[in-house]
């Protein structure tokens, strides 16, 4: 397919209208499903901080009941009241480290817990405990940039209760985790505090039940039930709950339940998810950007993209195969004509060269004949008078070969306005002067330029006029003749004018008789009725024809009708009386005109017998065929071809003979037939249409509903009903008729 | 054709089913396995690639043998073993515990070896084991206690005797102090005691305060009481997490030291240490940070002596405030001058199990780690130790001289480093000989952990060296039970009387015979018959 045709633009207009299409609907889906997930996503956010904020209370819970549990502990209400510690506290002091509850028994959100005393400035855990705060500070536990005293001191600063410190770092040993430190005062409930239990939870924990899902940008952040910051990150790391703000919206009725808005920070789409715990106060914070929710839409997008530009690449390649391979037959039968037409090229020469040998050696018998020989091969068939010459080619020695020496003759002499020139045999040619041309002086002048130009010697021959093309052949004759005559007069150019008068001759050659002859046999009456009074003409309208010749020419044409008889297939007696009547009748007449005439009148007659016994012989070959196609329609196989091998006869001659004898083609004869067969059958409507289908030599329903439409104009079904319809009518007029 | 085609398959197949004996190397040579095998082997990592470890990487060279592990971190170890073994699926091939946190006892190796999950190594180490046969000949007692009930050896040990921890109790006394103060190493407990008050009033460390915490100590290695201090008056091995807790013998029987008179006069002693106002009274409850804190505070250091396996357990070692400190010899008391054996422990480190399908190859190549370097010249094997010559250890140069004044043999290039990820940081059954260890580049200039180590055990402790301990066995694992639960108890209450006693919250003379009452109800006398009994089978 040309990428400028018209085929293609409408192609290529088509498959982006479908491509539109199918991307209007994807973007569609993509709204539609983008819209889901982000329901979905926020769904699932809200769930899962939901479910964070859950373990959260629920580790409170365990924080505060230990807390609750340690601050009864009796080793530990004892040991608050102590401020200067004497030697069998220290002994309380390992009691009470060995009977510290363990905390690591369920989950990693403790890391540690010490109780911290006011009034010795001890401190004991399960881990630990010693009355020299500051020592085991730096050693064992300490938070980043806070020394000992700072750190007891924020401690000291107030009453406790259950509140919590924002996460730092904390080195103990060789690492260093972030921690948030909760702190309740024992005993609780009082203004005043002896002691403080302060656990130490991993903010990891923090992290990693809200962190998972906030990727870039988004963050999460715990707030204790006065609003401080207690724990807050993002995708990266956990940032510094000090410094760490965030755009304060209408947290009105957010609740255990999470509450989810969108919200814009700093120019990206966020849905910040918050919850607050009934049981403690605290809220959590979770900030996803949109673009994050929606990573999974979009690579479903994209991957659904890839999907549709791959279909459609195939499908373009695909159709462009299929076109191609489709187009292939017609392009073949293209192919094959144009190799057919080169071919008919290539034969033209040929055919050319067949037709110009018929006229010029053996000439047609009708003129019609002559002209549709031409018309085939392309030949302009001289139209009006004019002369036919012969000429032959001497070449000298060691010069041309014979057939280029003929060939450069023929070429001078149609540059000289000689036309249908055909070279004949190896040395000679023949061609037509026209009447405009004197023949004699072209001749003399091809002669010359022949001998001049290529060194060939010629001699022509100038034939007589002819009339039209029926009388090239004699003229050729005749030219021969002038040539035989020149050559043996040695002359160059000779006409028939030159020959020697023949005046002791009367015109009927040879070839008129035997196309008398055929025209005879051919029952020609009119064509032969011509060609005798031409005869007549050119022998009696003049005198130079003897009338002892005259007898003779009138005792020929009788030979004709001898000749008649004698090829005839009549029975021998009958032809004897028939040429016994014709001798008395010719030999009655006393002139040589008589005679001729009667002769004539003969072979016209001739004529008519010829043609009536044709006649009845096409008759009879017509009622054959006739009742055979009859008997046979319902052969689906019933073709022409069938019937003319039936007969004997060419399929072409049949095709021609039907049409003449019966009017019309032989395949509408036998549809008309059939159809007629198939409504008599519709009549009787006994038979389903299948079947009738079948019965009258149709194999393919199709066929037959096109031709019963085109026979009747309706289809056989509406026939049929038609005739069902008037059968019922019928049916119950003569139902009806008894009771009348 | 088809016949002889079927047959041949099935002679490769028979073949490749049986390679282990088709290609292992006669005992001693290498590559053990011509044709490469693999092997899954089970140990502990700090979450170090093992498959990268230049160690892991020389072996496979040299042996032939490429090993698949399998790792836990050092918490979930324990517990991740003890499934394995009890499901006894899924093993793999070879088990090395490391001895740094032992996640196997004796006696459960004892008991999976009885049920048939590690397989006995006895008649491997006849066939194969060169350096097995070799090391338990040169670490006497270490077959013993790789031995178990049943008589058969399921482990090859590490066979590394750490000179300085077969005398562990020690006492490190601030001698920059002393020698300000103008005070002689005292001899004797009374004189510690003059030299304890005179630290505490008269302010060696020069800040002009009172702060100075004349003697300390701590829980574990060998920090407490009962340990250098006691031996004055009670013959004490100590407490280390070990079997043998205070039991030792005495002409061939178990005997528990805090039930003899010995130790109560010890108590008095620690008792006046308390009245005197010399002893931290935190030293029950002291952790190692504590320690460090204290030597290392800011205002100067604030500790006088303190007792450990090594100075590193109570001043940092990079700071200079540990070269301050010197051994005391043990002090002349009533049960004369003593410093406690301990026995070396061979720890297990190489187990095969049951479903190792080539039990020579793992042991060959347990037995080739188990090389001694000193008895190849080339000395090749230290890599078994430290890694690759090169990156974990390189030969001494002319004229170095080693830990002991010998000419040195190495460097150790990995131990002051950890974390390299270039040896097995002794994973593998390895010996390490103090004869080699000894041989160790050692600038004599300068101050080192390990020289001081070497020189106060050497010259210091060892002319005293009284050995009475118990050897290290396996018990039976009914026993095993039995005793474990015993020595929980025990050895709480003991540590809290030691406390009490000292502080005055129990009386010593009135609260002694209770005392000797609540051990005898918490099962004493099962612990001294059972350990007898066993120590008796061990002895056989």
């Amino acid at each position: 397919m040309d990428v400028g045709s018209t085929y293609f633009r409408k192609f290529i207009a088509s498959y982006l209208a479908i491509l539109a299409g199918a991307l209007v609907l994807g973007n569609i889906a993509f709204w539609r499903a983008s819209d889901l997930v982000e329901r979905r996503a926020i769904a699932q956010a809200r769930a899962s901080i939901s479910q964070a904020m859950r373990l959260f209370d629920a580790r409170f819970a365990e924080v505060e009941g230990m807390a609750l549990q340690v601050s009864r502990m009796p080793g530990v209400v004892s040991f608050m009241e102590n401020r200067e510690l004497a030697d069998s506290d220290y002994v309380k002091l390992l009691e009470l480290q060995r009977s510290m509850p363990p905390f690591q028994l369920t989950n990693k959100f403790v890391a540690n817990y010490y109780v911290y005393f006011r009034n010795s400035r001890a401190i004991a855990s399960p881990s630990f405990a010693s009355a020299r705060f500051d020592a085991l500070y730096g050693a064992a536990f300490r938070f980043e940039g806070i020394d000992s005293r700072a750190w007891e001191s924020s401690i000291e600063g107030r009453v406790w209760r259950g509140d919590a410190l924002p996460a730092r770092p904390m080195s103990s040993d060789a690492s260093t985790t972030r921690i948030v430190a909760w702190i309740r005062s024992i005993p609780s409930g009082y203004r005043t505090s002896k002691a403080e239990t302060v656990f130490l939870l991993n903010d990891g924990e923090f992290r990693a039940a809200l962190g998972p899902g906030i990727d870039e940008g988004g963050w999460y952040c715990v707030q204790d039930r006065s609003g401080s910051i207690i724990s807050a990150g993002n995708s990266r790391g956990p940032l510094d709950p000090g410094t760490f703000s965030f755009m304060k919206i209408d947290d009105a009725g957010v609740s255990s339940s999470p509450l989810s808005r969108e919200v814009v920070e700093s120019g990206r789409k966020m849905f910040r998810i918050t919850a607050r715990s009934d049981y403690n106060g605290w809220s959590y914070r979770v900030s996803i950007p949109r673009s994050v929710v929606l990573a999974d839409v979009d690579s479903a997008r994209l991957f659904a993209s890839i999907i549709v530009a791959i279909t459609f690449l195939l499908g373009l390649a695909l159709s462009a195969y299929l076109a191609r391979r489709n187009a292939r037959p017609v392009m073949r039968l293209a192919a094959s004509v144009d190799y057919l037409t080169e071919e008919a090229e290539r034969q033209a020469p040929l055919v050319a060269a067949a037709f110009l040998d018929r006229l010029y050696r053996s000439g047609f018998p009708r003129l019609a004949d002559a002209e549709s020989g031409a018309d085939d091969a392309r030949v302009a068939l001289p139209s009006s008078q004019g002369r036919v010459a012969t000429v032959r080619v001497f070449p000298s020695e060691g010069g041309r070969p014979p057939e280029a020496a003929r060939a450069a003759v023929l070429e001078l002499a149609s540059g000289l306005g000689a036309t249908a020139l055909h070279p004949i045999g190896v040395d000679k040619a023949a061609f037509v002067i026209p009447e405009s041309l004197d023949p004699c002086a072209l001749a003399a002048c091809l002669v010359d330029a022949c001998a001049n130009s290529y060194g060939v010697e010629t001699i022509v021959g100038v034939g007589g006029r002819f009339e039209d093309a029926l009388g090239i052949k004699s003229a050729c004759d005749a030219a021969w003749e002038a040539l035989e005559f020149a050559i043996l007069s040695g002359a160059s150019v000779a006409s028939t004018s030159d020959l020697p008068s023949c005046a002791s001759g009367y015109r009927f050659s040879l070839d008129d008789e035997s196309r008398l002859t055929t025209l005879i046999s051919m029952g020609d009456r009119d064509e032969a009725g011509r060609l005798i009074g031409e005869i007549r003409a050119a022998n009696f309208s003049s005198s130079d024809v003897p009338p002892a010749l005259l007898g003779e020419l009138a005792a020929e044409l009788s030979g004709c009708v001898h000749k008649f008889w004698f090829r005839a297939s009549a029975d021998a007696a009958s032809r004897d009386r028939a040429i016994d009547a014709f001798r008395q009748r010719f030999e009655s007449s006393e002139s040589a005109r008589g005679r001729f005439d009667t002769a004539a009148c003969e072979l016209l007659s001739l004529c008519d017998l010829v043609a009536s016994t044709k006649r009845s012989h096409n008759e009879g070959l017509r009622d054959g065929i006739s009742a055979y196609v009859s008997k046979n329609f319902a052969d689906p196989l019933l073709c022409l071809a069938k019937v003319a091998d039936e007969f004997g006869l060419s399929e072409g001659y049949l095709s021609r003979f039907y049409k003449e004898q019966v009017g019309i083609s032989f395949s509408d004869d036998l549809e008309r037939i059939r159809m007629g067969a198939a409504l008599e059958l519709l009549e009787e409507g006994r038979l389903p249409i299948e079947h009738i289908v079948e019965n009258v030599g149709y194999t393919n329903s199709n066929t037959f509903y096109k031709a019963f439409k085109r026979c009747f104009g309706v289809s056989p079904r509406a026939y049929a009903d038609s005739r069902e319809a008037r059968t019922t009518d019928k049916d119950k007029a003569s139902a009806a008729r008894p009771e009348e | 054709m088809m016949k002889r085609a079927l047959a041949a398959a099935v002679a490769a197949l028979a073949l490749s089913a049986l390679p282990a004996f088709a290609q292992v190397s006669p005992a001693g040579q290498y590559p053990i396995v011509k044709d490469k095998i693999t092997l899954k082997v089970f140990t502990i990592t700090n979450g170090e690639d093992l498959n990268a470890n230049l160690q892991t990487q020389w072996l496979e060279k040299k042996t032939g043998i490429h090993i698949e592990w399998v790792t836990s971190g050092q918490n979930e170890a324990k517990d991740k073993l003890a499934i394995m073994l009890a499901s006894g699926s899924d093993l793999p091939d070879i088990i090395m515990p490391t001895n740094t946190a032992p996640i196997i006892s004796d006696d459960q190796i004892a008991n999976y070896g009885e049920q048939g999950i590690f397989i006995p190594l006895d008649s491997l180490i006849e066939k194969y084991g060169v350096n097995a046969k070799k090391g338990f000949k040169d670490f006497p007692g270490s077959k013993g206690q790789v031995t178990s009930p049943d008589g058969h050896i399921y482990a090859l040990p590490t066979l590394a005797d750490v000179y300085h921890t077969t005398l562990p109790q020690k006492f490190w006394i601030n001698k920059v102090w002393l020698d300000k103060l103008g005070l002689k190493m005292p001899e004797t407990p009374d004189e510690l005691l003059k030299v304890l008050v005179a630290f505490r009033d008269r302010d060696p460390n020069g800040n002009g305060k009172k702060d100075e915490i004349p003697l300390t100590g701590r829980v574990n290695m060998y920090s407490s009481l009962d340990n250098y201090l006691m031996n004055a008056f009670q013959y004490s091995p100590g407490i280390n997490g070990d079997d043998f807790s205070w039991l030792y013998l005495e002409n061939g029987k178990v005997t528990f030291a805090p039930t003899q008179a010995g130790w109560r006069e010890g108590l008095r002693y620690f008792k006046r240490l308390n009245d005197a106002g010399v002893l931290d009274k935190e030293i029950f409850i002291n952790q190692k940070a504590q320690l460090l804190a204290l030597t290392g505070d800011p205002n100067g250091n604030r500790v006088g002596c303190f007792m450990n396996l090594h100075i590193g357990g109570g001043v940092d070692l990079s700071s200079p405030r540990a070269q301050e400190y010197v051994a005391l010899p043990p002090l002349k008391g009533p049960a004369g001058r003593v410093s406690a054996d301990h026995p070396i422990k061979y720890y297990p480190r190489f187990l095969i199990t049951k479903n190792c399908k080539y039990p020579e190859i793992a042991f060959r190549l347990g037995d080739a780690i188990m090389t001694n370097p000193l008895s190849d010249p080339s000395l090749e094997w230290i890599t078994a130790v430290f890694g690759p010559e090169g990156q974990g250890w390189t030969r001494a140069k002319q004229g170095q001289v080693g830990l002991d004044g010998q000419p040195a043999l190495f460097r150790d290039l990995v131990s002051d480093v950890p974390n390299q990820n270039i040896s097995w940081g002794q994973r593998g059954p390895c010996v390490y000989p103090d004869a080699l260890r000894n041989r160790q580049v050692a600038d004599p200039t300068k101050w080192t952990n390990e020289k001081s180590l070497y020189d106060s055990t050497k010259n210091v402790y060892e002319k005293y060296r009284v050995s009475k301990t118990i050897p290290y066995m396996i018990y039976k694992s009914e026993d095993a039970e039995q005793l474990a639960e015993i020595r929980v108890n025990v050895q709480n209450y003991v540590n809290d009387s030691i406390a009490k006693f000292t502080l005055g919250a129990l009386d010593i003379d009135k609260d002694w015979a209770k005392y000797l009452k609540t051990l005898d109800d918490m099962g004493v006398k099962t612990l001294v018959a059972l350990t007898q009994k066993t120590y008796d089978r061990y002895n056989k």
